[in-house]
């Protein structure tokens, strides 16, 4: 069984945003995984040591930048890393349909049976790519995964989430998740390392659709300013409790 | 312009988001028409402003798990004749709408949480730091995926008390429930974190929150619940707390793009980093009990108490139990008399 993981790169949420001549500045901010896809690859990696004739494959589409963050994949246990890159357009002009589009060609090119896409991404918090390539690809999907359990030669079996309950359904492959993996812990060991240093890279460039990037909606960005309050402190209690509830 | 808002009833009930997403469309829209999941006829009629409903007719309740490929492309087929299509972000419907609206090649927006003019709306993005303004330049309908913060437009109620209730036309749609997804086990009602159900974070009208200065988890639930429990409040931590194992990770306010609008919010020990403010800006009103008189909390905050805050709580349970509310809706009342 072939499993994709789709992997965005985005900016480092933890670092603060500078505003510079009324847009915001972006350069020289770090650039990492993002954590939702992390746990993901984690969770790929983990049902592949339980059930060996799995192979993982992940896929990102990026810049040359992104490639040693990127490289960080192969050491988490994937097999093969494929890198997206596109010659025409800058890859944060590609809107989420085009996006789309480019994977669900990678996908029938190389014949994957499972796709984990993640649930959002600080950057945008649709996440979107899920259910449109299962739309594009007319496969079966499920929403909130959270546990992979086994697997046939037609059927997985996965736990999602929802309503405040565990269900666990058996879904006939081939299949797309929506995935919100939480309790796996990133963990990279030696030899993963030495494995990322000897794996290459595998670049792929962008195929040409003959799409214009134009994008469905147009966005402006702004930091958001707090509204300024001001503070009264209270010593006694008793006497906020009653300002508020009284 | 016509909107059609997807809804699903939880156990035959419609909650508040959905009441407060309708509101929230009549601003931009002159009518609305609802395609409401598991529901039937006489509890579409506790909705309010609804000019057309659509209900579903099948042998047993739709799972939005299951029937998910049913139904969005009876929602890709609905939707073209609509200017807008609106679904709550947090609920299952969000995956629904972006498969339509994959079917029919456009983008959905989501996270919006307030229209500025007629193709303008505002999200929050990266962590609630960043707000973007949003213009369609795609064909109608627009998808949007709706994320609301505390009412800003409540419903005029005083207006329409002479008026004629206008009732909604109804229309049946037939579903057939054949799939191809089987479903093995369904658990037993996860009640949350500590077992009891409390309100989520997102739909509390209060929460309270501890940093990591609890220490253990086991010190953090003795003394957040009791007065959780009192208020009907919900309970939150900060990245700090969840990292160093005093609350469970889906308290979590800050740091995991959870932004939350409470109308009261209480934080005790948080000394206030950027994303957990980022987080919690949109409250309404926020009390601090820091024993640091320099805490960057301070700044966002609009009452502040500077003593210890095992001695604070003590002193509220008390002085809740004293002093009785009924139920949160009338302490809640309370805070339109306060003046910030």
């Amino acid at each position: 069984m072939k499993i994709l993981i789709t992997v965005k790169i985005i900016y480092d949420p933890k670092i603060e945003l500078r505003q510079q001549n009324g847009m915001l500045c972006f350069e020289n901010i770090s650039r990492v995984i993002n954590p939702i896809d992390e746990e993901s690859v984690m969770a790929a990696v983990d049902f592949k040591n339980k059930n060996p004739g799995v192979k993982l494959s992940a896929v990102c589409i990026g810049d040359d930048v992104d490639e040693k963050i990127y490289k960080y994949v192969l050491a988490m246990g994937v097999d093969e890393a494929f890198l997206i890159r596109s010659v025409k357009h800058r890859v944060k002009d590609l809107d989420d349909l085009t996006i789309a589009k480019v994977l669900k060609k990678f996908i029938k090119i190389n014949k994957y049976d499972l796709v984990l896409t993640g649930k959002s991404t600080f950057g945008n918090n649709t996440g979107w790519v899920g259910p449109a390539l299962a739309a594009l690809l007319g496969w079966h999907q499920l929403y909130y995964a959270y546990n992979l359990l086994k697997f046939t030669t037609n059927e997985l079996t996965v736990q999602c989430h929802a309503y405040n309950r565990t269900i666990t359904f058996v879904v006939k492959l081939p299949c797309v998740l929506v995935c919100n993996f939480t309790n796996f812990i990133k963990y990279i060991g030696l030899t993963g390392i030495i494995l990322m240093l000897n794996t290459p890279m595998k670049t792929v460039f962008l195929p040409d659709l003959h799409i214009k990037p134009n994008s469905c909606v147009e966005t402006m960005e702004l930091l958001a300013i707090d509204k300024p309050r001001k503070c009264k402190f209270f010593d006694d209690v008793n006497s906020l409790m009653d300002i508020i509830f009284g | 312009m016509k909107a059609l808002i997807i809804l699903e009833a939880i156990n035959n009930r419609f909650s508040l988001t959905d009441q407060r997403l309708i509101d929230f469309t009549t601003v931009m829209c002159s009518s609305i028409d609802v395609l409401a999941i598991n529901c039937n006829a006489n509890r579409i009629m506790s909705l309010n402003w609804i000019d057309k409903a659509f209900i579903f007719a099948c042998t047993r309740p739709i799972n939005v798990l299951i029937d998910s490929y049913r139904l969005s492309l009876i929602v890709s087929g609905l939707m073209l004749k609509y200017d807008m299509v609106l679904v709550d972000n947090n609920s299952n419907l969000h995956h629904i709408l972006c498969y339509a609206g994959a079917t029919t090649n456009r983008c959905v927006v989501s996270g919006i949480h307030d229209v500025i003019d007629y193709n303008v709306f505002t999200t929050l993005v990266h962590g609630g730091k960043m707000l973007k303004h949003i213009y369609f330049k795609y064909p109608k309908p627009w998808l949007m995926s709706v994320k609301l913060f505390y009412p800003t437009f409540v419903g005029n109620k005083n207006e329409t008390d002479g008026w004629l209730r206008v009732v909604p036309k109804i229309q049946i749609i037939n579903f057939n429930t054949d799939h191809c997804i089987k479903l093995l086990t369904y658990s037993r009602k996860d009640l949350g974190p500590y077992g009891l159900d409390l309100p989520k974070l997102t739909e509390a009208d209060i929460v309270i929150a501890g940093g990591k200065s609890f220490g253990t988890s086991e010190n953090f639930r003795r003394w957040l619940l009791p007065l959780a429990l009192k208020l009907g409040a919900a309970i939150g931590a900060t990245r700090g707390a969840v990292e160093s194992r005093c609350a469970p990770s889906e308290l979590q306010i800050g740091g995991n793009s959870q932004v939350i609008s409470p109308k009261l919010y209480i934080a005790f020990g948080i000394s206030g980093s950027d994303h957990h403010l980022a987080g919690i800006r949109y409250a309404k009103t926020i009390i601090a009990v820091n024993t640091d008189k320099d805490a960057q909390i301070f700044d966002t905050a609009n009452y502040a108490i500077t003593s210890d805050m095992y001695k604070v709580i003590t002193t509220m349970t008390g002085w809740l139990q004293n002093n009785t509310i009924r139920n949160t809706n009338f302490s809640v009342s309370k805070f339109k008399k306060i003046i910030i």
